[in-house]
């Protein structure tokens, strides 16, 4: 029998860019023990699509919402980063330019940055690809 | 350390307040949909399920949709539904989440078919690779 696997892993619009407003709502981090991204290609990528990350605490007047302005997630290096590498700064995914209309790529970070993150396109063809954030277990 | 849960659990827009997607399911294991209200519902938010075998021309792409019947599971009494949906009922308010999920697999391809979803975003999450 078919699962219903979403109840443990939410989907949710991270990013969508549509004619008349940019779609990135902030997510919320906090009643799930991971979080992590699928990029979905709409059309064929011509130029490297480049996607950072903000983040933010709770705004203290409305604890549902993030205190703006949000900062920019720092890179956060893993066991796999060569020895002696130093982080880059600001954390970005790349997918790059010739990836085809159709293609699929998941990406997460290392650590929960804060309370709220959010997609932000960084430059590129970001217009060619929708983001959806999986929450995975709530918590 | 957060793990990459998507990796296991893809998430494709299957409708996005005002067109549907057709989703291939035949890659992964399980499917199931999250539903989120971006605005407070003043009218009920129906759902459809279609499904659709792959195009004789091209086994990429969906051929003809049909209305999904319903599958009765263990807790339901009665003859199904000539139709399998789901409702997210007037009233619920913007940033809701929902989730609904087809007790079997009907074909290759699945799309939703919403009357009145256009403050509702409709994701799939697409789970086990095969």
């Amino acid at each position: 029998m078919l699962m219903n696997t979403a109840v443990q892993h939410h989907g949710i619009v991270a990013w969508r860019a549509i004619t008349a407003v940019n779609l990135n709502p902030p997510i919320d981090l906090r009643r799930h023990n991971g979080f992590s991204f699928t990029f979905n290609v709409m059309d064929d990528i011509d130029v490297d699509a480049v996607f950072e990350f903000a983040a933010a605490p709770p705004d203290p007047a409305n604890m549902c919402a993030p205190l703006l302005p949000q900062y920019k997630v720092q890179e956060v290096l893993t066991c796999t980063a060569s020895w002696g590498a130093v982080p880059m700064g600001d954390t970005f995914v790349t997918i790059p330019a010739g990836t085809k209309a159709g293609s699929v790529c998941t990406a997460t970070l290392p650590c929960k940055p804060d309370a709220f993150v959010q997609v932000e396109p960084a430059s590129g063809d970001t217009g060619k690809v929708e983001v959806v954030v999986t929450l995975s277990g709530p918590r | 350390m957060n793990l990459n849960g998507a990796s296991q659990n893809q998430g494709v827009l299957a409708w996005n307040g005002t067109a549907a997607t057709p989703i291939d399911i035949r890659r992964h294991n399980h499917f199931s949909f999250t539903f989120r209200t971006t605005a407070d519902l003043a009218a009920d938010a129906s759902f459809k399920v279609q499904a659709a075998p792959p195009s004789d021309v091209d086994p990429c792409l969906p051929g003809t949709f049909v209305d999904v019947p319903e599958t009765l599971v263990c807790h339901d009494y009665g003859p199904p539904n000539p139709t399998t949906g789901f409702l997210i009922p007037s009233g619920t308010k913007a940033g809701a989440i929902c989730t609904a999920a087809l007790p079997c697999r009907p074909d290759a391809f699945v799309q939703l078919v919403a009357t009145g979803g256009a403050t509702v975003q409709a994701v799939a999450v697409l789970s086990g690779p095969r």
